[in-house]
């Protein structure tokens, strides 16, 4: 079995992948991360995701309105930040690594997935003081493990 | 408001009068031509976004005060006052509807600089209390916490954390004697913490060192978008005394546009002396490097770019000439909209206008002929360099379902960068 | 010898010289008014000359855009005719070039007659196209005061006496020659405290705002 101890090696083996493997490995990423927000937000995306027979339209509709919350919880210059719900945003960023159009620049979705779902943490930590960005970068390598070992 | 502040505002308006501004009012025609550079007026059509229109309080105030016959109006008791009432109307003319954009004083056939009055009024309508809500809150937060949106040491320090996690590269808080001193702003660290990640990742390639001030991280200066030179000094100090005290060559601007012009061009008038350092934007640094062969890069963008020209940095900060240069390093399929460079246009949200919660749908009303010129270029990839316009053209493109992903400059090089030893680079180089 | 010629005389001796004094004495004011407000030093480090770019800029705002030229591009190419016009009409007239001479000790040649004559026709209609204008365009009509106007009139009044003493019609000769320096007087003392005064001051707005961008490097 493949051991993943740093990030070189993490995204070394993520680069390896296929662009619907990567979507795959990007959505467990975010999963991973769903305690962060409400997770109702993003059943539509789970359900998708958990459908081998997903069409790219169906993933191209999902990616607009995913868009939107990314843009609805962006922080915008001058206001008080809320740190949690700037975590709630990163969540929404790595989701939208999940729908983006695998025939279209999608080859480190899962990096991008993982990098903002790591963020996310550090958000949450500055807001709560308990995540654990580090935390979750050793899930996220167990994760891949397991990931490649399911393939 | 009472009329003790309206004074305080009254009197703010005639001290922020100068030779320049007396001679623009002398100069006005009344042609209009600054209503058609204006993004608010070009997309409502309602003359009260007209540019020079906005500043009549001034334009009273300098009558009255600084001109033969408006003294004599005011002695006989003839001349308007400028009341309460009419400063409350002017707070969403000079703030909301205003991003000091600059667009207007470009076009003036008699040459009048209307953002450069805009600016001075605001020092009125804040010593007046008529600025609006948003922006007193971040100015509050400027000064108390250290940045307009709350992003305490703490914060920072989990962001450095990250950075340092994510590249493998170690940051120094605090380290005198380094080359230069970063700054950064609170929309990037917050929104798009990528940015300090593609800095280390950059800096580390050139060889350079540098550190970030643990008491002056913060570049942006909500004193200058509010109109209060007493903030806006205070902010300006905590960075000259930062930089003079780790002793540092150069203090490096954030890509935020006014975070550069205030450090860059206000400052040394707000503290009263020049500085015992070098002041440039990340973008300069960036093309700096570049020239010396510190910047190597590899591949070319897929997609077809374009450039949004932050006014802060374009036609205020004439940064023009280097994110060509630097976007050129990674893309052979690169196309300008049709008012670039000096001549852009605004995003919407500049000059305090996006912390201005109730300016929203205005803003995305005048967003339109920034759409209609991206779209013109056919490009699938907007790229910018400054953190809130980033953000205001997100809102933008969502708001009219645009396909199109924005990407910040830096990081956008730093994804490009070779990571190789310099002495392989050398070699290659003399090959 | 008529009944206007002491009209006549008042108006191009006694009348001429006081709205001479108070031309002079009003622009002097003018200039001190904005002069002694003074301007602070700029203390950053400018990017490029401030001073080279401002200079520039008084010649090059008379350039316009594109941009505006596509947006309002009849009002530029019509306030240019009216500009061009009526400096062809004050000083390249055989005499008020006279007039200059004797005032000043200076003089050139003048155009002919009917080159002047053929502009201050083209003067007079921009100026009713400039009126019109004002009244119909929205943001000029926001923005237009009684001292547009009043600066309009001033304008207006020596132009049309003049073009009336020249080609004799209507009245006397003398009478509207009388009421044609007349109205000069007029304008001679209104311009320096009218919205006319951008005739004097408009150098020195393009010359504070291109200082203004020139530090930055950037020319507007």
């Amino acid at each position: 079995m493949k051991t993943i101890t740093n990030d070189k090696q993490f995204k070394a083996t993520i680069d390896e992948l296929s662009s619907l493997q990567n979507r795959k490995l990007a959505t467990l990423f975010l999963q991973n991360v769903m305690g962060l927000t409400d997770k109702k937000k993003y059943q539509q995306l789970l359900t998708l995701a958990s459908n081998k027979n997903a069409t790219e339209q169906e993933y191209a509709n999902l990616q607009t309105a995913i868009q939107t919350m990314v843009v609805e919880t962006n922080a915008r210059c001058g206001t008080d930040t809320d740190w949690a719900a700037q975590a709630e945003h990163f969540v929404a960023k790595s989701a939208l690594s999940c729908v983006k159009d695998a025939n279209r620049s999608n080859q480190n979705s899962a990096y991008d997935s993982a990098m903002y779902a790591r963020m996310a943490c550090n958000f949450a930590s500055i807001a709560d003081g308990k995540s654990d960005e580090q935390a979750e970068t050793q899930a996220q390598y167990q994760i891949l493990i397991q990931f490649l070992g399911d393939k | 408001m009472s009329n003790a502040t309206l004074e305080k505002g009254i009197n703010s308006f005639v001290k922020m009068i100068d030779a320049p501004i007396a001679s623009f009012f002398s100069s006005c025609v009344s042609c209009g031509m600054c209503a058609d550079a204006c993004l608010f007026y070009q997309e409502t059509g309602d003359v009260k976004y007209t540019p020079i229109a906005k500043l009549e309080p001034l334009r009273r105030a300098w009558e009255q005060e600084y001109t033969l016959f408006g003294r004599l109006k005011k002695l006989l008791g003839l001349s308007k006052k400028i009341t309460n009432e009419e400063l409350k109307q002017h707070t969403e003319l000079v703030y909301n509807s205003c991003t000091m954009c600059a667009r207007c004083s470009m076009v003036c056939p008699v040459g009048n600089d209307i953002a450069y009055m805009i600016r001075k009024m605001r020092e009125g309508m804040a010593a007046g209390g008529f600025a609006p809500a948003g922006l007193i809150g971040a100015s509050n937060r400027a000064v108390e916490i250290g940045s307009p949106m709350g992003l305490t040491l703490h914060a920072l320090s989990a962001q450095i954390k990250h950075a340092e996690k994510a590249t493998g590269i170690t940051i120094n808080l605090d380290k005198s004697d380094v080359e230069y001193m970063v700054l950064l702003s609170s929309m990037e660290l917050i929104n798009f913490p990528e940015y300090l990640e593609a800095i280390a990742k950059i800096f580390k390639q050139a060889g350079k060192t540098w550190t970030i001030s643990s008491t002056a991280f913060e570049a942006t200066n909500s004193g200058i978008q509010i109109g209060s030179s007493d903030i806006a000094r205070i902010l300006v100090k905590r960075i000259v005394d930062s930089a003079e005290k780790l002793k540092v060559k150069t203090v490096i601007s954030p890509e935020c546009g006014h975070a550069f012009t205030a450090i860059r061009y206000e400052g040394p008038n707000l503290i009263g002396r020049k500085y015992n350092f070098e002041v440039k934007h990340i973008l300069e640094v960036l093309d700096s490097f570049n020239e010396a062969g510190l910047l190597p890069t590899e591949g070319l963008e897929k997609e077809k770019l374009t450039f949004h020209d932050p006014c802060s940095l374009a036609r205020k900060g004439g940064v023009i000439d280097e994110p060509r240069r630097l976007l050129k390093k990674v893309s052979d399929n690169f196309t300008e909209m049709t008012d670039h460079g000096a001549r852009n246009w605004c995003c919407g949200g500049g000059g305090g206008a996006s912390a201005i919660e109730e300016g929203e749908p205005l803003r995305l009303k005048a967003f339109k002929t920034k759409q209609k010129q991206i779209e013109e270029t056919e490009a699938t990839t907007l790229v910018t360099a400054c953190a809130n316009c980033r953000i205001v053209l997100e809102e933008g493109v969502e708001h009219y379902n645009m396909d199109m992903p924005i990407v910040g400059l830096t990081e956008l090089l730093a994804e490009h960068l070779v990571d190789k030893p310099k002495q392989k680079l050398k070699k290659e180089a003399k090959q | 010898m008529d009944d206007y010629m002491s009209l006549l005389l008042l108006s191009k001796g006694l009348l001429f010289e006081i709205a001479l004094v108070i031309f002079i004495f009003g622009v002097l004011l003018r200039l001190f008014e904005i002069f002694s407000l003074g301007r602070k030093k700029d203390l950053s480090e400018p990017k490029a000359n401030p001073t080279i770019i401002g200079i520039k800029t008084i010649f090059t705002r008379s350039i316009p855009s594109y941009e505006m030229m596509t947006k309002r591009g009849f009002l530029i190419v019509n306030g240019i005719i009216f500009h061009v016009g009526l400096f062809i009409v004050v000083f390249l007239l055989a005499p008020h070039i006279t007039v200059i001479d004797r005032l000043i000790d200076l003089s050139w040649s003048p155009l002919s007659s009917q080159i002047i004559n053929f502009a201050t026709v083209v003067t007079i209609f921009s100026m009713i196209v400039i009126l019109v204008h004002r009244f119909t365009h929205p943001v000029m009509k926001a923005l237009t005061t009684s001292g547009d106007y009043v600066a309009w009139i001033v304008t207006f009044l020596p132009i049309i006496s003049g073009y009336m003493a020249y080609n004799h019609l209507l009245l006397p000769y003398n009478l509207i020659l009388a009421l044609h320096i007349l109205s000069v007087d007029l304008l001679l003392i209104v311009l320096p405290f009218s919205k006319l005064s951008h005739s004097f001051t408009f150098f020195m707005a393009r010359y504070y705002s291109g200082t203004i961008s020139g530090r930055k490097g950037v020319q507007l």
